[in-house]
């Protein structure tokens, strides 16, 4: 079944086009990655697929309906945004944060009650951050506060996962737990995963698909094109090296984002 | 009680400054999460010179006020929503332009000097039965408002892009706060007066922010805060006859500055 519908989609700014004629699908069970060099547009096609910004160009469904058009898809999608960290003092709990997930589905008036904070708490359980319910937000690590966005973002039992640089300012060993979580995630629950990363290093065991997106030019298909060095000479504009060890392969392009 | 209490003026004045009380700190609570507390200022200044058109025109100073502030926070938002000019710059352009429309719009009509510095500095004692029913319309409106729409409005202050992602209309809601927020100080200007307003709507919200991380309960003690503020410095203003909008807002000060002393809130 597509779950996602990238149809000969074009995308810019201001009439600044960053990406053109784009078409890929995802189906279920697919492990999708996103990547390129800066500015090449990843997070603005993530924004597409959710409806934030209108494709200049193409088509975008999403379980086959047009994302620009209000229907039920956006409540089927989990998301995890690409972001800084919180404001330290916003006044907001990790369980505040996660009950957000729950938001679509009750009406105007209506509040989380123990029903909502039972399954919120079910979540942090799972993940292994029940302890840190009662946090303010804004003082986890930039590892744990993602933890807490992928419990909000599973809150409403979405049928596709899109997570925009999850590991992007986060320390090597929070990054390690937290693609093990994202692993979990994607192989317990079965969900078609949207990776946005400047490093496919850490996830490339689970990756069945990618798109690659470099300035005006991209590819999207199977794995494979993640170790073809032509497709990475052109979106990278330099040779990228393909390093074995181990019985792995390792893409090293060098514009990755530490902590 | 009292024989002063007795009075109608004094009854309408601590009347008032209840409503008050409540009223700009509920908006206030969403303006400092936001960080968007600027905008009471710009807006409070914006409403002033519409004052002084309708003192120049011979008009209800107050619907004028009403008009120019809701004018300017429909483009404020405009200007935010196209990302082509931020908050603080297109209420800072406002601002200043909407004050020396004031000032210009008095000097033409070389009257009302002294019901404008009314609206400037604020005088509770002059306030109506017709007011205290706007002020109580308007709290009771406002506080169903962010009752029914709580989660929209909590959601997207703590973050935009995810609200939006959710299927919440980022954008209305941004607009329907900012005029929530521009009735309740248009709705004020009288009791507090156009320089004190932006005191009472941020201080109270300010010094809860420093005291809690439950956004419920920093609204809650917003409004505690705002009323404490508001009824003891009309109690103080009358027992020793001062001007009651000053010692509402140094009252307003005094709490947040214990709160931000008391604070276990750090920076970074």
């Amino acid at each position: 079944m597509k779950i996602i519908e990238v149809k000969d989609v074009s995308l810019g700014y201001n009439d600044k086009t960053v990406v053109e004629g784009l078409s890929f699908d995802v189906e279920e069970r697919d492990f999708w990655t996103i990547v390129g060099p800066n500015g090449t547009g990843k997070t603005t096609l993530i924004k597409a697929i959710l409806g934030l910004i209108k494709p200049l160009k193409g088509k975008i469904l999403v379980f086959g309906c047009p994302v620009q058009r209000v229907c039920k898809h956006r409540k089927m999608i989990g998301y995890v945004p690409q972001m800084e960290k919180f404001d330290p003092n916003f006044p907001a709990r990790v369980m505040d944060v996660v009950l957000t997930g729950s938001y679509s589905k009750l009406g105007a008036f209506k509040m989380p009650g123990r029903k909502e904070r039972g399954r919120a708490l079910e979540l942090l359980r799972w993940l292994g951050m029940e302890e840190l319910a009662d946090h303010p937000i804004g003082k986890l690590s930039g590892g744990q506060q993602r933890k807490a966005l992928l419990a909000r973002a599973l809150f409403a039992e979405p049928r596709a996962l899109i997570l925009d640089e999850p590991t992007s300012g986060v320390d090597i060993v929070s990054q390690e737990k937290l693609i093990e979580l994202i692993e979990k995630v994607y192989r317990e629950k079965g969900l078609p995963v949207l990776f946005v990363t400047h490093n496919v290093n850490p996830i490339l065991h689970m990756i069945t698909h990618a798109v690659l997106l470099g300035f005006g030019r991209h590819a999207a298909g199977s794995r494979e094109i993640l170790f073809d060095k032509k497709v990475l000479r052109e979106i990278y504009g330099k040779e990228i090296e393909i390093v074995s060890q181990e019985g792995r392969k390792y893409i090293i392009t060098g514009d990755y984002h530490h902590a | 009680m009292p024989e002063i209490l007795k009075l109608g003026i004094i009854q309408r004045a601590l009347f008032a400054s209840l409503l008050v009380g409540l009223l700009l700190p509920l908006s206030g609570s969403f303006a400092v999460v936001r960080k968007s507390a600027f905008l009471g200022a710009g807006v409070a200044h914006i409403a002033f010179s519409g004052v002084a058109f309708g003192l120049m025109i011979s008009s209800p100073p107050i619907l004028w006020a009403f008009i120019f502030s809701v004018l300017a926070s429909v483009l404020i938002w405009h200007g935010g929503k196209s990302k082509r000019m931020d908050y603080d710059l297109s209420i800072g352009i406002l601002f200043s332009l909407a004050m020396a429309l004031g000032i210009l719009f008095l000097g033409i009509s070389k009257k009302y000097g002294s019901e404008a510095l009314g609206y400037l500095f604020g005088n509770i004692l002059t306030t109506t039965k017709g007011d205290i029913y706007t002020l109580g319309f308007l709290l009771l409106l406002l506080l169903i408002f962010y009752f029914a729409f709580y989660k929209e409005l909590f959601f997207m202050s703590f973050n935009e892009e995810l609200a939006e992602a959710s299927g919440i209309n980022v954008s209305l809601f941004s607009l329907l706060l900012l005029l929530s927020m521009t009735l309740s100080v248009v709705a004020s200007l009288k009791a507090v007066g156009a320089l004190l307003v932006f005191g009472l709507l941020v201080m109270p919200a300010a010094a809860a922010y420093q005291l809690t991380y439950d956004f419920k309960k920093m609204i809650v003690l917003s409004l505690l805060f705002g009323l404490i503020s508001s009824m003891g410095g009309i109690t103080v203003s009358i027992i020793i006859n001062v001007p009651s909008g000053a010692t509402i807002v140094i009252l307003a000060f005094l709490i947040f500055l214990l709160s931000f002393l008391l604070s276990r809130k750090k920076g970074g």
